[in-house]
């Protein structure tokens, strides 16, 4: 097909439950695309030789390749291609923000709407889940080192995940009865089933990782316990960002009156969607009123909608630009008629002589000066107050980290916010204990987390099975024009890293670099990357992830505009150890 | 799942039951005034229940239930040789102990037991110990024996004086205050918040006596990260679970706490416990009738 048959071809839509009818139940909101659909959206992407969306994913997920799989039918290689960089694409489809991500940056964006990327990964997920053609979990030979981790969210799975892969024994160690983290316990049923995540947790359990549920860290144990009563080699630390803010206004601790954590918290994970089939009872209203903007304020406007409210308000601070919230989220709340008071905050919450809310009162905002973030900060009105009716209100205005391990933990650096601090790859001020995923960062996203959990997993190895970095001899580039600074090469990680500088004084044009395997008879490609213009002085890095662990010899091949060779270096070492 | 068997189950006085479980971590853990989050089968509510007693050699921990509403009456229902779901401990910060002199513990409601670990503590520490327990009549005392060897002196009261004084654990403070004119440094109370409430009120007055308070609220997760048991104190909001559950009984908003905080689920409270007694008696017949067949 060619590139311009390509661009006529329309936007697939996700067929969704109807607005009317799903603001009053708790199945998923999308229905997923049929097969014809998922082929019909991949065709419109056009391949491109440099594809900007995957540097707009955190994970570098090798898009255009697992659309081009699509584009074939082959559903299933596509579903492993993204596994090979991200372990969770059926969550990832579901819940990342894409267009702020891979879909911000598709080229297609630029005229009309990006390539679908987030809906074909969840088809291509959801496929092999529900065809259950799952590849049997390698067996990989224990290396005979034992790892903690410390919360079952995103990043503490995706780090169980690799770490089972090289061998090592693993352990998660959960707060609550039930792995996922937010996934479970904050993220509602309708925009993502649990049993997707259940699923994900069967699998890391079929491939060894062990989990222990009831288990708050910083209490049955501290973490030095886990190195010196039960002989852990590392702890990973991703307990996420669980500690409410609360708005400290009058009122707050009136009934009725719900951080938005307690709130998902009793209708997700103890399931009081289903009262009285389950126990837990959770306060309904008539007139709900959110405070917030972010994906917790609309899932918890929407869950308020299915729990029939008749009026659910969102109030939010700033400008509906502004909100964090994913687009399709906002755009589904509004279908479902939640409404919005944007550019307002409360400033006090009224209740009747029982103790019960009755009113909350807000004052007008106004985009003034932009602040650091670049965003137009908003300046309250003086004198500008609205009152709303209400007898539900639920605080989404944020998380800040929990302290429970970092108090019991007296060595473990964090910040100002109570974050712990750690390097880029994890590590935090305590020898063999790292860090990442929400507690880290702050309330962010869940890839974000787990791209930390996945750099955590690298550091883990590194640190545990130390590997000299070697700059072999025969890995370099002749001296002229080009120069290898360094080579490291991670045997174990399989990941190989290479920086290149231009030691000339003139500017380079249209430099190719390609990293292949070199069989006996063929070569195959681990990465290319084109430097359009290279100065003196520049020097560029090249990541090359997962390198073929059984490969010897490595190739690198550097060419220069008019495709003349510049340097072919065999490397003969034995790189693997 | 085998796990969180119950290995026995006493019926003291009616109403309230002493459980012994086997959860090694715990056991080994478990300071005094320390708790734990209980989830009787998959559909129960999570609900914080204080440890009585552990023991780390044998990996086992006891707790005392008051039945009351819909997961403490299912409790009621369980048999030795039952499983829970789910439990989660050791919880909170362990009480504040010290060598304080002569404390005096009082106890109420589930209290009567929960304040065992913490007189035990306090008199392996050097202190004075007079610990008065509460109760609405004779039947429902419990726990005095044990207290005997824990204590140096034990104070029984009923509400309606068919054993010990009669009235409530104040009066008797009352009047070891004001009569008696004994010196007391520390107190610490556990029960119901209403109970807690006026013993605080009494010892703000009568001087500001040090009286520490365990505060029940109501809880989801039990390590800070829902709010839900949150209560105003010093003019701060704290959490029960992460910063109590003792705390300062003269800091305590207390009018809050006790009809603001924790009368959010009256209604559901009520609905639950009659939804539930008929599978409770259903579930009552299912037992009896399998350990017929058992025997049979
Ligand atoms: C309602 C809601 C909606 C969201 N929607 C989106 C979205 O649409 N897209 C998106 O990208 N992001 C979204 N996010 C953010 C995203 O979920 C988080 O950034 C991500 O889950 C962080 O992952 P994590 O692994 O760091 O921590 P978490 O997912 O928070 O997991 C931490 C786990 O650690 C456990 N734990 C905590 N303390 C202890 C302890 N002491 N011992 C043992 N275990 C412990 C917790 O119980 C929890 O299971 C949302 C967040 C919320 C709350
Ligand atoms: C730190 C702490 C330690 C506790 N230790 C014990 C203990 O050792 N033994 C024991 O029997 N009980 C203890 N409790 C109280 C116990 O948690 C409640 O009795 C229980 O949650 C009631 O659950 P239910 O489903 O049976 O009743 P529900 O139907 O939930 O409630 C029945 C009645 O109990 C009240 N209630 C509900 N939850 C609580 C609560 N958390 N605190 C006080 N009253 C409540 C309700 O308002 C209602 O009147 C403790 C509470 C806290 C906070
Ligand atoms: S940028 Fe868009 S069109 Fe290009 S490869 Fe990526 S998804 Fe396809
Ligand atoms: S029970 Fe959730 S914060 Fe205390």
């Amino acid at each position: 097909m060619k590139s311009k048959e390509r661009m006529q071809i329309p936007f697939t839509d996700m067929p969704t439950q109807p607005p009317q009818v799903r603001a009053r139940n708790f199945r998923e909101v999308p229905y997923g695309y049929s097969e014809e659909m998922a082929i019909q959206e991949a065709n419109r992407c056009l391949n491109c030789k440099k594809p900007k969306c995957v540097d707009g994913c955190p994970v570098r997920v090798p898009i255009p390749e697992f659309i081009a799989l699509v584009q074939e039918g082959k559903f299933l290689e596509a579903a492993w291609k993204i596994k090979e960089r991200n372990v969770l694409p059926a969550v990832c489809g579901r819940v990342c923000p894409q267009e702020s991500q891979c879909e911000g940056l598709c080229v297609r964006g630029k005229k009309g709407r990006s390539v679908g990327i987030g809906n074909l990964e969840r088809f291509v997920a959801d496929y092999e889940r529900l065809t259950g053609q799952v590849p049997e979990p390698e067996r990989v030979r224990k290396n005979g080192k034992k790892v903690a981790i410390v919360g079952s969210g995103p990043s503490g799975l995706t780090t169980a995940g690799d770490l089972i892969q090289q061998g090592y024994e693993v352990t998660v160690y959960e707060a609550f009865h039930l792995g996922g983290g937010v996934l479970v316990y904050g993220i509602p049923e309708f925009r993502l089933p649990k049993s997707v995540v259940q699923y994900e947790i069967q699998n890391l359990e079929n491939a060894g990782v062990k989990f222990v549920y009831d288990s708050v860290i910083g209490r049955i144990r501290g973490i030095d316990e886990l190195f010196t009563e039960d002989g852990y080699d590392a702890v990973y630390i991703g307990v996420g960002a669980g500690l409410p803010v609360f708005m400290n206004i009058p009122g707050e601790n009136l009934q009725g009156v719900y951080s938005a954590n307690e709130y998902l918290t009793r209708s997700n994970l103890m399931k009081a969607y289903l009262y009285p089939k389950y126990n837990t009872p959770l306060l309904t209203g008539k007139n709900v009123v959110v405070v917030g903007g972010g994906n917790v304020a609309m899932d918890s406007a929407r869950t308020a909608l299915r729990l029939d409210a008749d009026n659910v308000h969102i109030v939010y601070r700033r400008s509906r630009e502004q909100m964090p919230a994913r687009l399709e989220e906002i755009h589904h709340a509004e279908e479902e008629g939640v409404q919005f008071k944007l550019l307002s905050n409360p400033v006090e919450i009224m209740g009747d002589e029982k103790g019960r809310i009755e009113s909350i009162r807000c004052q007008r905002y106004q985009l003034g000066e932009p602040d650091k973030s670049g965003r137009a900060r908003p300046v309250p009105i003086d004198g500008d107050y609205f009152v709303l009716n209400t007898d539900l209100i639920i605080i989404a205005i944020g998380n800040k980290a929990n302290p429970l391990i970092t108090m019991t933990t007296p060595d473990l650096e964090v910040n100002k916010w109570g974050n712990i601090v750690t390097d880029e790859m994890g590590r935090t001020s305590k020898p063999h204990v790292y860090a990442g995923g929400d507690i880290v960062t702050g309330a962010a996203t869940v890839i974000s987390a787990m791209g930390a959990g996945r750099r955590a997993a690298t550091a883990i190895h590194e640190d545990l099975f130390p590997q000299v970095e070697e700059t072999p001899e025969s890995f370099g580039v002749p001296k002229g024009s080009l120069e290898l600074k360094h080579a490291a090469i991670y045997p174990n990680t399989v990941y190989l890293k290479l920086n290149i500088i231009n030691i000339s004084d003139k500017d380079l044009d249209q430099v190719k670099i390609r990293v292949s395997h070199v069989h006996e008879f063929f070569e195959t490609t681990m990465l290319e990357k084109t430097v359009p213009r290279w100065s003196p002085g520049e020097e560029h890095e090249l990541d090359c992830p997962r390198i073929d662990k059984n490969e010897k010899e490595y190739l690198l091949t550097i060419n220069d505009l008019h495709g003349k060779i510049m340097s072919k270096i065999i490397v003969a070492n034995d790189v693997k150890k | 799942m085998s796990k969180f068997n119950i290995l026995k189950k006493e019926e003291f006085v009616p109403n309230f039951y002493k459980l012994d479980i086997k959860v090694p971590g715990i056991a080994k853990k478990a300071k005094a005034g320390q708790f734990i989050l209980v989830m009787v089968d998959e559909h129960s509510e999570k609900i914080p229940l204080t440890l009585l007693d552990w023991d780390e050699e044998k990996g086992t921990i006891s707790f005392i239930v008051q039945e009351l509403g819909l997961s403490t009456s299912k409790m009621a229902f369980m048999e030795e040789g039952d499983c829970f779901y789910s439990i989660v401990g050791p919880l909170g910060e362990p009480a504040y102990l010290d060598n304080f002199g002569t404390v005096v513990l009082g106890g109420g409601c589930y209290g009567v037991g929960a304040v065992y670990p913490i007189a035990k503590k306090l008199k392996e520490l050097g202190n004075i110990v007079i610990t008065i327990i509460e109760a609405k009549n004779e039947n429902l005392l419990y726990y005095e024996e044990e207290y005997k060897t824990v204590s140096d002196e034990v104070i029984l009261v009923t509400t309606d004086g068919s054993k010990g004084e009669r009235g409530h654990i104040y009066d008797i403070l009352d009047n070891m205050i004001e009569v008696q004119k004994r010196e007391i440094d520390h107190i610490k109370v556990i029960g119901c918040n209403v109970m807690m409430s006026k013993v605080s009120k009494l010892t703000k007055e009568k001087g500001g006596i040090p009286t520490y308070a365990t505060v029940t609220t109501i809880m989801v997760d039990g390590t800070g990260m829902c709010g839900s048991c949150r209560l105003s104190y010093d003019g701060k909001t704290k959490f029960a679970c992460v910063d109590g559950p003792e705390f300062d009984a003269h800091k305590i908003d207390w009018e809050e706490l006790i009809h603001v905080r924790n009368t959010s689920y009256i209604t559901e409270e009520t609905l639950g416990l009659q939804n539930f007694s008929p599978e409770c008696r259903s579930l009552a017949k299912f037992l009896e009738r399998t350990k017929e067949e058992e025997t049979s």
